[in-house]
């Protein structure tokens, strides 16, 4: 069988990028938590309520965590590499998928910013995946950024690690 | 600021929804490991009731490592578990689990003060033997709970030693004494003991009875003088005990657990608080059956050795 390669020359598609509305980016972050949630978390919760009473309430569990220091050292230690494996999905589906799975179900993409006079590939970087999802760790003094993200994202509709790291999340819509 | 960019297709790279699920399984997996390695078994349990085990030699000394795994009661170890357990609003309540012949009296005394300043209702149980130190440690307990079979009471001091002199002599090997200080050499196996060494030993003795004797009192709410009277390293069984006034209720940890209840007026629910697992432990359990044997001949050989040159209570 003699294959052959057919040239239809259909019309092309155009396609408008808009910058991502609050709403969008917030419930697609949402949606990713919650993946999180039941991946990464699920087990640190479970972990948490063996060694936590079950009867304790909230401030008495805490008092409980701070009278046992090497329990709440681990604890600590615990969260930073649970931070990490969270860090690492949204680099990872960033870095190979332009978006993650929460923003492939709003249509979401996360875009390097073209500037004026510079060729740019389209396909961002690691250092940029890295920085725009620095936010995430909860060391100091990276987690202040989630701060600072949040009330820049009120002000300009574009968080700050977005900014600094030259990137953008856009919904794309067929024109 | 919403930008509006008119862009031409480009075919997108497909999301890759196997890639990405692999990629979630090994993060649960990889999460599933982390919380198993950070928190396995930090030696708490939930229970309104903590049960900490005293048992085998007290001992600052004492613990367990490297090939020879011993049973031992370790007063560091223990304070920290009632720290725990006072620490934990769930906590009403602390059992001492108690098996032991007593051993180092500073030891004892570390466990038995803590005990003492225990904001918590207490109680000791004792097994098979609640004797001398162990004995001392469960005293200071709010009830102390024992089998009618159990060993108690040897309130006393004991302070022997070996001498070796004569075997010394019978192999012509002779003790060259040299001290700076007229009683440095005291107790040494090598020479035989003076009447004023033995003088300086036994009023040793006498004042750890004493501290015994006046604890004792004070927590069991005795008299001095009939404590004193009991004082004289006798054991009893538990029953004996009870009538001697030394022991509160007969029984068993079932029994504990309904006075407990009586006593609370709650469910009991017992938590065991043990120390933490560490690596090494881990590593130790591949080789203690290996030398399971062993290190309990080397254990009661150490024991021994221990009792005969120190004072053990």
């Amino acid at each position: 069988m003699v294959e052959q390669d057919y040239n239809l020359s259909l019309p092309k598609k155009y396609y408008m990028q808009i910058g991502a509305p609050i709403h969008k980016r917030a419930l697609a972050f949402l949606i990713d938590f919650l993946i999180l949630d039941f991946v990464v978390f699920s087990t640190t919760t479970q972990t948490l309520k063996n060694v936590l009473p079950d009867s304790l309430s909230f401030s008495q569990s805490l008092s409980f965590l701070q009278s046992n220091s090497a329990l709440m050292n681990k604890l600590s230690v615990l969260l930073v590499i649970n931070a990490g494996l969270m860090f690492s999905y949204f680099y990872y589906t960033q870095k190979n998928f332009s978006q993650t799975i929460g923003m492939r179900i709003l249509k979401l993409y996360v875009e390097p910013i073209k500037k004026q006079g510079r060729k740019e590939e389209g396909v961002m970087k690691s250092w940029q995946v890295i920085v725009r999802n620095l936010y995430m760790i909860p060391i100091f003094p990276l987690f202040i950024l989630f701060f600072i993200d949040v009330a820049y994202l009120l002000l300009y509709n574009n968080r700050f690690s977005e900014k600094i790291s030259n990137t953008q999340l856009v919904e794309e819509h067929e024109l | 600021m919403t930008k509006k960019i008119n862009r031409i297709e480009q075919p997108r790279q497909g999301f890759g929804w196997k890639k990405i699920i692999m990629f979630l399984l090994t993060l649960w997996i990889l999460s599933f490991f982390v919380s198993l390695l950070f928190l396995d078994d930090d030696g708490i349990e939930s229970g309104n009731v903590a049960v900490i085990n005293i048992k085998g030699v007290i001992s600052n000394d004492a613990s367990s490592g490297g090939f020879v795994q011993s049973t031992s009661a370790n007063p560091e170890t223990i304070i920290d578990l009632i720290d725990k357990a006072e620490n934990n609003p769930e906590v009403k309540a602390v059992l001492f689990d108690i098996n032991s012949g007593g051993g180092s009296p500073v030891a004892t005394d570390e466990i038995s003060r803590r005990i003492l300043k225990l904001n918590k209702t207490s109680v000791a149980l004792i097994r098979d033997v609640g004797a001398s130190g162990a004995y001392w440690i469960a005293s200071s307990a709010d009830a102390v709970f024992a089998n009618r079979m159990s060993i108690v009471g040897s309130i006393g001091v004991t302070g022997a030693y070996l001498s070796f002199e004569g075997l010394l002599d019978d192999y012509n090997v002779t003790y060259n004494r040299l001290v700076a200080g007229k009683y440095k050499d005291i107790g040494s196996p090598f020479k035989e003991i003076t009447s004023e060494e033995e003088t300086i030993i036994q009023s040793l003795l006498d004042e750890f009875r004493d501290e015994f004797i006046t604890h004792i009192s004070t927590n069991r709410g005795m008299s001095e003088e009939k404590v004193r009277a009991l004082a004289t390293g006798e054991f009893w069984s538990g029953a004996r005990a009870k009538e001697l006034g030394l022991v509160d209720m007969l029984g068993s940890r079932s029994d504990v657990e309904e006075y407990l209840e009586e006593f609370l007026n709650e469910t009991v629910e017992f938590a065991e608080y043990k120390r933490p697992t560490s690596i090494r432990d881990l590593l130790n359990v591949a080789s203690s059956g290996f030398g399971k044997s062993i290190g309990e001949g080397i254990s009661k050989n150490a024991y021994e050795t221990e009792a005969k040159k120190s004072i053990i209570i």
